[in-house]
């Protein structure tokens, strides 16, 4: 029995060494796959809810996405919900929409923001509420994950937080 | 004062060159691509790291002692690490701060230190909490998918070891470590060494119920040397100060005056989490009880605190044993052996430090080695 | 019927958030008391029974005040503040308690118990969670025709978070080790920090903007 386990263990720790030799070629990209295989996501948190709805525009379109609600009590991001402006370069320079966003055919909040013409400048929104479905917001930029204006690639993406309750 | 045995002779060159041979010619496969690169900085650093790494390695088996070189390896990597990362990141975005369209674009690099913080939240959601990519991009090559893989292999390989050959944040202690001569602080209450099992139970708790990586956001001392969110509030700037506060004290001066790894012994939930794979992991240390002076040499050399007096006694090392060889070599009676489980302790102590350093040492030339060689890279670079 | 039902679903459908939220002060907590020679659930019983508490509670001042007390954020914030301070406080409590650990029995380490109102009162404070889950329970509640109505409601959807919480028995089951005890209490004194940090967020916010 002890001659068995030693044979074993000297077994396994010769696999190690294997596992070693075998992980850039093999293990690493395998292990890589399995993880992505699992189906997890980035916390929409940060890379934002799934699209809702889309609307038309000339030459540029709004996506409303699916509002993303605090999930825990500990949880210390606020509910909002997504807009995303794309293509960027296409928008005017300043945008005024009011937005239905919960399909009722009635508008829920106006959106106002300029884009200057430095890019690296920083952006800008206010967010009116209509139904009080959201939070008003003026002068928001960068404050935080749940209200926020940012110009990812050729995308303007704005979220307003949600109103208690919502 | 213990007596202490005659140590083993030094291995004969030629037999070390020959134990040697294997991983020189992992080496040359690792660095093979660079030396087909056009730029000579890349084909000078990846020689001179190629050198470096098997010249230690051909040390270990001439001296037959392992903790002294693989230092030499791991001090470089933590102080050369941030000199590539950092020069990554100011050729990219000219600053340290992660701006928050970096986290929204899902282009923050995943560092392994948020793997346990990650467990509760994916296992009831099924959402990384981490403001990476899942699989690499062009802007974002160290996806969550890639470096959970690499850990899935580092484990495999290493264990908890990978404390002591992969982690590059452990080399910068280790160096701050090796400076002085003596310590200057000797006496450290045994009880500390929970601390780290203790923040790893408060992080991946409030992780679970906050859905932040709570670490990264709050306490992981790294960000001194890598990259950190921006400072645009009072929160961010208090989270700014500990953090400032926590590389200082625990990564430069406590290992200065205790020659301890401080951090890693004291706070890195990372750390104890890897430790609960010490049990599953074929490599420890043992002590021969018969041999054992209990002079308390392997318990003060230990830089994790990985030994006590019970310990000893009962011939084996903590789960925080990262298997760095410390003990083993400090040993005057080489009690203290390398050892493969399910074999007799003391059987075949060499032929267990070798097979573990094959393993460990293939990992660290293929992680930390590419490490390295991207850092000397930029600075060659520099240069010529 | 159909509220019954409703509640006791609602409750098992939140468990998982409920615990989730509750598990940082709980569990290091749990640990500390693991060690007595109680039973498992005469350890966990206080705590449910202050959670029932705070629901019951909560279930009438929902009812009573028709739901304004949730909605309002300044309440919240309020409420939030307080209940996170008393947490703090708590397991600062139960961190200092728990210093004067018995070691007549090597490896032994069981800490003094605490009395039962320690458990009773963190399960009350954890309990007002105002979380997304306990918020729509709170507005069904207050849809009831009755105080009793309401109050059967948040009952049952104690009964349905509870659920969750009852593994939590397999504590005393964890080796007893002075290794123990001590990782427990360093955690306490972690959260004790949280805690402390998200009430002077709450409530040093509602001073600043009302």
């Amino acid at each position: 029995m002890n001659r068995l386990k030693s044979i074993l263990g000297q077994l396994a720790a010769a696999l190690t060494v294997l596992a070693a030799v075998l992980t850039p070629f093999l293990l690493m990209d395998r292990f890589a796959h399995g993880v992505a295989a699992t189906g997890v996501q980035v916390d929409p948190v940060y890379t934002g809810p799934p699209p809702r709805f889309t609307l038309d525009r000339p030459g540029y379109r709004i996506t409303v996405h699916e509002p993303l609600r605090k999930r825990w009590a500990l949880d210390r991001i606020s509910s909002y919900v997504q807009i995303t402006w794309a293509p960027a370069a296409a928008l005017p320079p300043e945008v005024s929409e009011s937005l239905d966003l919960n399909g009722d055919g009635a508008p829920d909040v106006a959106v106002h923001f300029a884009i200057p013409r430095d890019l690296t400048a920083a952006l800008r929104f206010d967010a009116q509420p209509l139904t009080g479905l959201t939070e008003p917001v003026r002068g928001a930029s960068r404050d935080n994950f749940s209200r926020i204006i940012a110009r990812l690639g050729d995308r303007i993406i704005v979220r307003i937080p949600l109103a208690s309750g919502h | 004062m213990a007596e202490k045995s005659l140590p083993a002779p030094p291995r004969s060159v030629g037999r070390s060159i020959l134990l040697t041979l294997p991983v020189l010619l992992w080496s040359l496969l690792m660095f093979s691509r660079a030396f087909q690169m056009p730029g000579r900085a890349q084909q000078l650093a990846a020689a001179v790291t190629l050198v470096f790494m098997v010249g230690l390695f051909f040390l270990m088996m001439r001296t037959r002692e392992t903790y002294r070189w693989r230092r030499w390896f791991f001090a470089s990597l933590g102080f050369l690490f941030p000199v590539g990362f950092l020069w990554q990141l100011y050729a990219l975005r000219g600053s340290m701060s992660i701006p928050i369209e970096k986290m929204l674009s899902g282009d923050t690099p995943f560092c392994f230190l948020a793997i346990p913080m990650m467990l509760i939240p994916a296992a009831l959601t099924r959402t990384v909490i981490f403001p990476g990519s899942i699989l690499p991009t062009a802007s974002n090559p160290h996806s969550i998918a890639v470096m959970v893989g690499l850990w899935f292999a580092a484990t495999l390989i290493l264990g908890k070891a990978w404390c002591a050959y992969g982690c590059f944040f452990g080399g910068i202690e280790e160096g701050f470590a090796a400076f002085p001569k003596k310590a200057r602080i000797k006496d450290i209450n045994p009880r500390w060494r929970w601390a780290p099992w203790a923040v790893l139970a408060a992080v991946v708790l409030l992780a679970g119920a906050t859905f932040e990586p709570v670490y990264c956001t709050w306490l992981c001392p790294f960000k001194t040397v890598t990259e950190y969110a921006e400072v645009r509030s009072i929160e961010s700037a208090i989270q700014a100060g500990i953090f400032l506060s926590l590389f200082f004290g625990l990564v430069v001066i406590l290992p200065f005056l205790t020659k301890k790894r401080t951090q890693c012994a004291f706070l890195c939930p990372f750390g104890a989490f890897q430790s609960l794979f010490s049990k599953i992991h074929i490599f420890d240390i043992r002590i021969q009880r018969d041999k054992c002076l209990d002079c308390v040499a392997c318990r003060r050399s230990c830089p994790t605190l990985a030994l006590t007096d019970e310990s000893v006694a009962q011939g084996k090392t903590l789960l925080e044993c990262m298997r760095c060889g410390a003990c083993v070599d400090a040993c005057p009676k080489q009690a203290a052996v390398w050892h493969i489980k399910g074999t007799e302790a003391g059987a075949h102590p060499e032929r267990a430090r070798l097979l573990f350093l094959y393993g460990a040492w293939a990992f660290a030339t293929m992680f930390g080695g590419s490490i390295l060689a991207n850092s000397l890279e930029r600075i060659v670079g520099l240069v010529m | 019927m159909a509220r019954v039902a409703e509640g006791l679903f609602l409750g098992i459908a939140s468990g998982p958030a409920c615990l989730a939220s509750c598990l940082p002060a709980v569990l290091p907590w749990l640990t500390t008391q693991q060690q007595r020679s109680e039973g498992p659930l005469r350890l966990l019983a206080p705590f449910l029974a202050g959670r029932l508490a705070g629901y019951l509670g909560f279930a009438a001042l929902a009812w009573s005040a028709g739901l304004l007390i949730p909605a309002q954020s300044g309440t919240r914030a309020l409420i939030y503040g307080l209940a996170h301070a008393a947490v703090a406080t708590l397991l600062i409590l139960e961190f200092r308690r728990s210093r004067h650990a018995c070691t007549a029995c090597p490896g032994c380490g069981a800490a003094p118990r605490s009395t039962r109102m320690t458990p009773a009162a963190l399960g009350l404070v954890t309990g007002l969670n105002l979380c997304p889950p306990f918020i729509a329970a709170a507005v069904r509640a207050a849809d009831a025709g009755s105080l009793a109505g309401s109050m059967l409601f948040f009952a049952l959807f104690f009964v349905g978070t509870t659920a969750w919480f009852l593994p939590l028995v397999g504590i005393k089951w964890l080796p007893h080790s002075l290794g123990l005890l001590t990782v427990a209490r360093f955690t306490l004194l972690l959260m004790a920090c949280y805690f402390s940090y998200l009430a002077l967020l709450a409530l040093g916010g509602l001073l600043l903007h009302g």
